[in-house]
């Protein structure tokens, strides 16, 4: 039972830390210092287990594998999800769905798509304004093509 | 019980690799935990927390990796990115009326007299997201 009062403690503990860490930034401008929150968290439970003479250790590498990934995908969605945004755009008042469209655009739209992916680091802007895709930017396009 | 695991994991791994669309990763990653539920189920009550943390393990891995596999079929940020890459006109506004008639296919809105409006279920939906975006401080 206390493996597991750990366990759930080195997933919680890194969840929460990594909130502090992003201080509301989007997850794709911070994803280095995200891991290493979670790496910490890991090895602080990993090392508690090993010198207490603990079994668990590859369950709790298992959960905390599957805790990371949950709380990756959960965060980026509700970050991103367009969506998420809209429902929360309807709970003002009813729109139409040119009034809908406009209101996401004019709030989240595709200026501030760019302005992520700048601060991210995947696009740079050149000299004459135009936006190229970074080689961060390329590596997460070629990861993303083989996996899709 | 260990090897399970591990086998588990990896099984998610490649399920999620080689099941490119939702419902067979659905289906392929179900399967991977429920043959570790059941080869594992009963091996010790000594073992109980033991098996109960690698459940949970794989069960929030399956979770999380189907969240990824929707999120790299439907991600706009993703194809704004690609589209930047090739040079590609515009498509943002063709994905954001995508999502606009999705709200009513999912049952999150409905069509009044008035335009869009949450159905109790987008209500629902909305309610717990709107305190989401402040506690995570994502709406600033």
């Amino acid at each position: 039972m206390i493996e597991a009062s750990v366990a759930a403690a080195a997933v919680l503990a890194p969840a929460i830390g990594s909130e502090l860490t992003l201080r509301g930034r989007k997850l794709q401008t911070s994803v280095a210092r995200v891991v290493a929150v979670w790496v910490v968290g890991y090895v602080a439970a990993a090392t508690w287990l090993l010198r207490e003479g603990r079994a668990g250790l590859v369950a709790f590498a298992i959960l905390w594998c599957g805790a990371f990934l949950l709380w990756f995908g959960v965060r980026s969605h509700i970050e991103s999800s367009i969506l998420l945004r809209m429902l929360c755009l309807l709970r003002e008042r009813p729109m139409t769905d040119a009034q809908l469209a406009a209101a996401y655009a004019s709030r989240y739209g595709e200026s501030m798509r760019l302005a992520e992916l700048r601060r991210g680091g995947l696009v740079a802007v050149d000299r004459r304004g135009g936006a190229r895709v970074t080689p961060k930017g390329r590596i997460v396009l070629l990861v993303a093509s083989k996996l899709q | 019980m260990e090897w399970y695991g591990i086998a588990g994991a990896a099984l998610l791994g490649l399920s999620f690799y080689l099941a490119r669309r939702v419902p067979s990763f659905l289906a392929s990653g179900a399967a991977v935990v429920a043959g570790f539920v059941a080869a594992t189920r009963g091996r010790g009550a000594d073992r109980a927390p033991e098996w109960y943390v690698t459940t949970a393990g794989l069960l929030a891995a399956f979770a999380g990796l189907l969240i990824v596999r929707l999120m790299l079929m439907r991600s706009v940020s993703l194809r704004l990115l690609g589209r930047v890459d090739r040079g590609a006109g515009r498509g943002f506004d063709d994905d954001i009326g995508i999502r606009v008639r999705e709200m009513r296919v999912f049952g999150l809105a409905r069509r009044t007299h008035r335009g869009n409006a949450l159905t109790p279920l987008g209500r629902a939906v909305a309610g717990v997201v709107a305190p989401l975006y402040r506690a995570l401080r994502i709406d600033r």
